[in-house]
């Protein structure tokens, strides 16, 4: 028995298969116009929760980028500042050896003083330098105004320690900022584990030259005093005033205990003493002043040239420390430009890969969806076709 | 011959009458519901003789419509489930739309608001970064709340789709009672001759209704047709109809319910347009709303917690920057005491998106799940220092309850509602970490590090001094010893604190609040990556994923009830196509059986031609 097909049914079932037909070649239009294989997440939930997460990694990248390149602007302002700070130490260094020379008179150094002033508030106007955004590079956290202020000795410093970071990777941060207390403050006099001072009582030109510590193991942090019994003749006695050790010696001579070693240039008098104690805490603009200060001093006797040599021997070893701790920030901070253009190139290419996946998973692969609109729109012209032909046929045609 | 003419005239009214019918299949070939009917044909018996009997003619003995009660029960069912899963996928694709569209969603504005957070943390004190992380807040809650709104409307949609589905139910079994009246009347006029129009009319009919809601049906001995409920209820009993009706559900929390004699059965519902109101509010919207109701919350108490955790542009302690949604309760009707409800989000890790019926039996409160029944794990007396404490919600009691009063508690259906910003002031955005530390002048170890771990803790920001007393033992304010060695975190009152360089006897650190106008971004950078902290289902989820999984999960019903509208649609399809080819009028077939019958008409013309002649040739012959 051959099934009945009702006419109502055949033209209905004509006209269904004809929509359905336009229903898709409407999505695949969307598609392509649209450049997006899914209308709605239901085309596909697991497919368009991937690419959300891809998307949400662009985003992040984009963040991380962001974040490294307010770090760079920063760090790569601080990075000037600090070489400035450096070219202004070596100014210091040679202005001092230049007031050093025997052919200075007092005049000449208080010239050469009053330059290093002005030397030591250039370099506070260093310390001062604003990020361009209303804050201070030096600062901390509290960089909201000036962190440093001259005292009339010394400067105080205003801002705090915080060091502030930016997260320029999922597990990668890096500081865009050197708090002042750690760039400008705290230099360790002398050699920096002890400074040696004469007493203004001696009265021989011995100075102390070169004070440099040998054995750091020997070194026990105390405080010691190098006292001359007679010309040639010195003994070392700590705090308690125990002797510690005793012996001769004269100009050139170096003297070793506990690891410390002093070089004696000229010749004591019975009665001189050098005081050796563990470096002190001192700030920059305090070290410059006080470099300032010792070209001032009279230097006409030989006594008098003899503090100002040991004590500019003292100052010029803490200079060195400043150097080296302007070097050290200056290092640090090229360290961190590198891994920010580091973390910039992996937050690029990360972002390039992540895009390259969310458009692989949601963008409408137009060869695949130009070849389904074709066939598409062949099977609905067909449909069209076979609709036309199919209802012309009627026995009622025939019956006449 | 007179049985001649009395045969062929049998024969012409006959298949005058068979005409007739294929004539009425023929004009009947479009009409809805239409079964194409048959004349059923007899033969006479004749009048026996010794040679035998000699047939008498025809008879019609009955017009038939051509129906199979079967395939109808089948269209039947396939109407009632196509009608379901239609409006179900109808609801689930308008939300599937609603969380797909980046002008709906969330995720676009989730994304900018962590994105202002990064940008305030790269510049802290920058008013315009924090004008533009509230004004991402705002846009985020605005959306938060939109779509709530939306989903609110949807379900206020599905209340108005079920009163009027309910009334042309109650308009279509009561023109079914009427119609078995007339089929009972005619069907007894005739001598059990089927009325077949008006049971094509019922038939129809009781498709219609069958789109409307699940149905049974029982035909009785006299004709009449009786509808029940999927469940039982009885729609059309002979000529009697009952109406169905819908009233506000028993705790008047906004949902309506289906009755019958004023009793409801919504549970009981099942098939048809109702059905798929019904499933599309519990498992579409409900959840929806639910999830959405999660989300906001949780992304206020973790803003407000990582807010607190930090100190804003005045110095201060972070306060709320959102204002934390509450749950809702709903007294039953029947309530006797006046008992109420506040119902706070206590804990956002805890919140499971269901509701609950929490009820009162004299002495004692008991919880269980407003879906399911089963009972809920219910712990506190109800005072606000000790509050009932069930999934994530603290229920805080007034006034007094009675023995059998009841509540439905919903801790998140409509907690996105009340999403807002609760300051529009940007310097109380948190962006510094709360405490800073220094190094004393002279330490030889400095501060690495210091970062806060419990936002909560009430004495984060108290002044706090750490003095080591040699290199491998620390001091707190000046008293206690503890353990130091180098890398480890020193952690006091919420906060830890690492160090760099080697640590010397007399180092000392000060940790206290960070001051105001601070450039430190700790807790924006903490802000900004907040979205992929695991909050939810006990730290299981994190924000991100949470609104991740609010667009999958509607997207997946959405997808599986496109695939099921698919299946049904054909299963739909077949069956209609089943009874067309039982019931359907084919034109090429009614063709053929007008040139048949009239061919039959004009044989039966000629038996009374030939009749008229062998009369006349009788009468010729006598005459002759």
């Amino acid at each position: 028995m051959t099934m009945r097909i009702s006419t109502a049914w055949r033209y209905e079932q004509g006209v269904t298969q004809m929509m359905r037909q336009q229903q898709k070649i409407a999505a695949t239009q969307n598609q392509l116009s649209t450049n997006r294989k899914w209308q709605t997440a239901a085309d596909d939930p697991a497919g368009w929760s991937q690419a959300q997460n891809y998307d949400r990694l662009v985003a992040q990248t984009a963040q991380y980028t962001s974040a490294a390149q307010t770090a760079q602007q920063r760090l790569q302002l601080g990075e000037d500042t600090i070489a400035s700070g450096i070219g202004l130490l070596q100014h210091v260094r040679e202005l001092v050896v230049e007031a050093n020379t025997a052919t200075q008179s007092a005049d000449t150094r208080k010239t050469i003083a009053a330059e290093l002033g002005s030397v030591r508030e250039q370099l506070m106007a260093l310390a001062n330098t604003g990020d361009g955004q209303g804050r201070y590079l030096f600062g901390g956290a509290d960089d909201g105004s000036a962190p440093f202020a001259w005292n009339g000795g010394s400067a105080d410093y205003r801002g705090d320690q915080t060091t502030v970071s930016a997260q320029i990777g999922s597990e990668r941060t890096v500081a865009q900022n050197d708090p002042g207390s750690r760039v400008f403050m705290n230099l360790k006099t002398g050699n920096g584990t002890f400074a040696v001072s004469a007493a203004s009582s001696n009265t021989g030109s011995a100075a102390i030259g070169s004070a440099t510590l040998v054995d750091a193991d020997a070194w026990d942090g105390g405080s010691y005093t190098l006292r001359f019994t007679a010309a040639d003749q010195y003994e070392i006695v700590d705090a308690s005033n125990n002797v510690l050790q005793s012996g001769s010696a004269g100009d050139g001579a170096t003297i070793t205990f506990r690891g410390a070693s002093l070089t004696l240039s000229g010749t004591a008098a019975a009665g001189d003493s050098f005081a050796i104690a563990p470096s002190a805490s001192q700030d920059m603009f305090a070290m410059i002043d006080q470099l300032a200060k010792l070209l001032t001093q009279p230097q006409d006797s030989a006594a008098q040239r003899a503090q100002v040599q040991t004590a500019l021997q003292q100052g010029l070893g803490t200079l060195q420390s400043a150097e080296d701790r302007l070097g050290d920030v200056r290092s640090g901070i090229g360290i961190r430009l590198n891994a920010i253009d580091d973390a910039l190139d992996v937050a690029a290419a990360q972002s390039e890969h992540a895009t390259a996946a969310a458009s692989t998973l949601r963008d409408t692969d137009y060869a695949d969806a130009v070849g389904k609109l074709q066939l598409q729109m062949t099977t609905l012209q067909a449909a069209q076709q076979v609709y036309t032909k199919v209802q012309g046929l009627s026995l009622f045609d025939y019956l006449r | 011959m007179g049985d001649i003419l009395a045969t062929g005239s049998s024969a012409l009214l006959a298949y005058q009458a068979a005409l007739n019918t294929t004539s009425h299949n023929i004009a009947n070939a479009n009409t809805d519901g239409y079964s194409r009917q048959r004349v059923d044909l007899t033969a006479k018996l004749g009048q026996g003789s010794g040679s035998g009997y000699i047939g008498a003619g025809v008879d019609v003995a009955s017009v038939q419509r051509i129906t199979d009660a079967l395939v109808n029960a089948r269209l039947q069912t396939s109407n009632s489930a196509y009608a379901r899963i239609d409006t179900y996928s109808n609801y689930a694709a308008q939300i599937d739309t609603l969380m797909s569209d980046s002008a709906t969603s969330l995720s676009a504005p989730l994304q900018s608001f962590f994105d202002a957070a990064n940008a305030l943390a790269n510049a802290p004190t920058s008013s315009a970064a924090r004008q533009s992380l509230l004004g991402a807040a705002q846009t985020l809650a605005g959306r938060v709340t939109t779509l709530q709104s939306q989903l609110d409307g949807m379900a206020s949609g599905i209340n108005q789709s079920l009163t009027s589905t309910v009334a042309t139910v109650n308009d279509d079994t009561q023109a079914l009672a009427r119609l078995n009246e007339q089929i009972v009347n005619a069907q007894s006029l005739y001598g059990g001759q089927p009325p077949n129009d008006l049971l094509d009319q019922r038939d129809q009919l009781v498709q219609k209704i069958a789109g409307s809601i699940g149905i049974t049906t029982a035909l009785q001995d006299d004709g009449s047709l009786n509808v029940f409920t999927a469940s039982g209820q009885a729609l059309v009993v002979g000529k009697q109809a009952t109406a169905l009706g819908t009233a506000a559900d028993a705790y008047g929390s906004g949902a309506l319910d289906v009755t019958y004699n004023g009793a409801p059965i919504t549970r009981q519902l099942s098939g048809g347009t109702i059905g798929g109101l019904l499933d599309a509010r519990r498992e579409v919207i409900d959840p929806a709303r639910n999830e959405l109701g999660k989300l906001a919350a949780g992304i206020a108490s973790a803003v407000n917690a990582q807010n607190a955790a930090g100190v804003d542009l005045a110095g201060n302690r972070g306060g709320d920057l959102l204002t934390m949604p509450s749950g809702s309760a709903f007294a039953a009707t029947t309530n006797a005491g006046n008992a109420t409800m506040s119902v706070a989000i206590a804990d956002v890790g805890a919140l499971t998106g269901g509701s609950y019926v929490v009820k009162f039996d004299g002495s004692g409160w008991s919880a269980s799940d407003a879906a399911s029944g089963a009972a809920i794990a219910l712990s506190g007396s109800g005072t606000s220092g000790d509050p009932l404490t069930l999934g994530g919600v603290a229920i805080t009691l007034g006034g007094n309850a009675q023995a059998g009063d009841r509540f439905l508690v919903q801790p998140t259906a409509s907690a996105a509602s009340q999403l807002k910003l609760a300051t529009g002031d940007a310097s109380k955005i948190a962006a510094a970490t709360a405490v800073r530390a220094s190094a004393a002048s002279g330490n030889s170890s400095g501060v690495a590090s210091i970062a806060v771990d419990d936002g909560g803790n009430a004495a984060l920001t108290d002044p706090v001094t750490i003095t080591f007393t040699d290199a491998n033992t620390y001091q707190i304010n000046g008293s206690g010893s503890h353990a130091y060695s180098a890398g480890d975190a020193i952690s006091v009152n919420g906060w830890s604190l690492t160090l760099s360089g080697s640590v010397a006897a007399g180092d000392s650190f000060s940790v206290k609040k960070t001051g105001a106008n601070s450039s430190d971004n700790g807790n924006a950078q903490a802000l900004a990556r907040l979205g992929d902290r695991a909050l939810f289902d006990g730290g299981l989820e994190s924000i991100n994923a949470a609104q991740s999984s609010l667009t999958t999960q509607a997207a997946t019903r959405a997808q599986q009830a496109g695939l099921a509208l698919d299946a049904q649609s054909a299963v739909k399809a077949q069956a209609q196509s089943a009874r067309e080819s039982v019931s359907g009028v084919n034109l090429d077939e009614e063709a053929a059986d007008l040139i048949r019958f009239q061919q039959a008409y004009q044989a039966a013309a000629q038996v009374i031609a030939t009749a008229n002649e062998i009369f006349q040739s009788l009468l010729q012959a006598t005459r002759g």
